[in-house]
């Protein structure tokens, strides 16, 4: 978890948003919860949009 | 005619800390000069680069070049000295992992060129100029090398048999290095010169570090008295050492600073950064996202601090071959 943390921050500063990188535990048991949260991450991906990865494609730099 | 092997010395997007490794040998360099002959070296002497493609192809026994890679002309040069070379040594942090320059990488060529010629409070630009690969100014046709999109490792433009590290390499480094090319008794092509392990290994900090690091909060030297013989991470200070080739010699550790990871990655490491993550993740005693967002706190630059001279060799920040 404290990896993850670190890693999130840094990822922000790669161009990886907060929000499209995401740590959660679902135990086997748990079919709904996976569902839930994986739908909740893909709806929300899909609204941010593609990555725009600063430096990599001149075409998409930042706003 | 002299029979001597010929080295060549050259610099790409660097700071000329390098150059200076190259200078700092001091006497040593009598030894050097005594042993080869350098027949390029533009940053001391007077060479052209028509003198280098005067020369035949693999003319040159040794090349040494430092910096990394971000214009057309670097490339250009690059590709010159690897035809002109039987052997191409990448030299230094910023040839071997991209180095300073590539940190770069983290923003655009777009925005970098908005920085520095437009909002810089130091920038007087009315008319809006930027730099341009071809230009016409009072009839004359002028021309620049184009400022690539992304800053890239040596190795990424030409073929490297060996690489070297540091920020700069230190003297000894290079000697040592001048030695084995001389005896001929080299490491395989492609392998880096240099100790395999990491430097924790001959840090003589090493012992104070214990076997189930601790680290409550990430301090920054700024925030903490450093004790002088104490591991700087049971200090709670970021010290890159247990991700960093050895081979310096630790004079930051002797001046009681802690490693920034100058040397690159150690054998059989392949993301410095990442590394580095799963290092002071895992020694950190935080237990909730809150209490670790909060001992988290003073680390500002994640990704410059892990990455500092490893951008353009890193998984995310090097170049995106197809842009």
């Amino acid at each position: 978890m404290r990896r993850f943390r670190m890693l999130e921050r840094l990822l922000a500063q790669f161009g990886i948003e907060r929000g499209r990188f995401v740590l959660d535990w679902v135990a086997a048991g748990e079919s709904d919860r996976f569902q839930k949260l994986t739908s909740a991450m893909g709806e929300r991906i899909r609204a941010m949009g593609p990555l725009r990865l600063p430096g990599y494609v001149e075409s998409e730099v930042l706003p | 005619m002299s029979t001597k092997p010929k080295i060549a010395f050259y610099w790409c997007a660097s700071c000329g800390g390098c150059e200076e490794s190259v200078v700092d040998l001091a006497e040593k360099v009598l030894d050097v000069v005594a042993a080869v002959d350098i027949v390029f070296w533009p940053c001391a002497l007077d060479f052209k680069t028509r003198d280098l493609e005067a020369m035949a192809d693999g003319e040159l026994d040794v090349a040494f070049v430092n910096g990394a890679v971000r214009t057309a002309e670097q490339e250009h040069m690059a590709t010159l000295l690897r035809r002109k070379s039987k052997c191409l040594i990448a030299f230094g942090a910023c040839a071997a992992h991209g180095g300073i320059p590539a940190l770069a990488n983290l923003t655009s060529r777009s925005w970098i060129f908005r920085a520095s010629y437009h909002e810089s409070p130091t920038v007087a630009n009315p008319r809006g100029t930027e730099p341009v690969p071809e230009s016409t100014v009072d009839g004359h046709r002028l021309r620049l090398p184009e400022f690539r999109a992304t800053v890239r490792r040596l190795a990424d433009v030409v073929e490297v048999d060996y690489s070297m590290c540091g920020c700069p390499p230190t003297s000894d480094n290079l000697a040592q290095a001048v030695t084995t090319i001389l005896s001929g008794n080299l490491p395989p092509r492609g392998a880096v010169l240099g100790p395999a392990k990491a430097l924790c290994a001959s840090c003589k900090r090493n012992t104070s570090k214990p076997d189930d690091l601790a680290i409550p909060s990430i301090r920054r030297v700024v925030d903490v008295e450093l004790k002088p013989d104490t591991c700087f991470l049971t200090q709670g200070v970021v010290c890159l050492g247990p991700v960093t080739r050895d081979g310096c010699g630790a004079p930051c550790v002797e001046g009681n600073m802690p490693c920034t990871g100058c040397y690159g990655p150690p054998e059989g490491v392949r993301d410095q950064g990442a590394k580095m993550v799963a290092a002071i993740g895992g020694a950190m005693t935080a237990d909730t996202a809150e209490a670790t967002d909060s001992a988290l706190a003073r680390l500002e630059d994640p990704a410059g601090t892990f990455y500092r001279y490893t951008m353009a060799a890193s998984l995310l920040g090097s170049a995106r071959k197809e842009a």
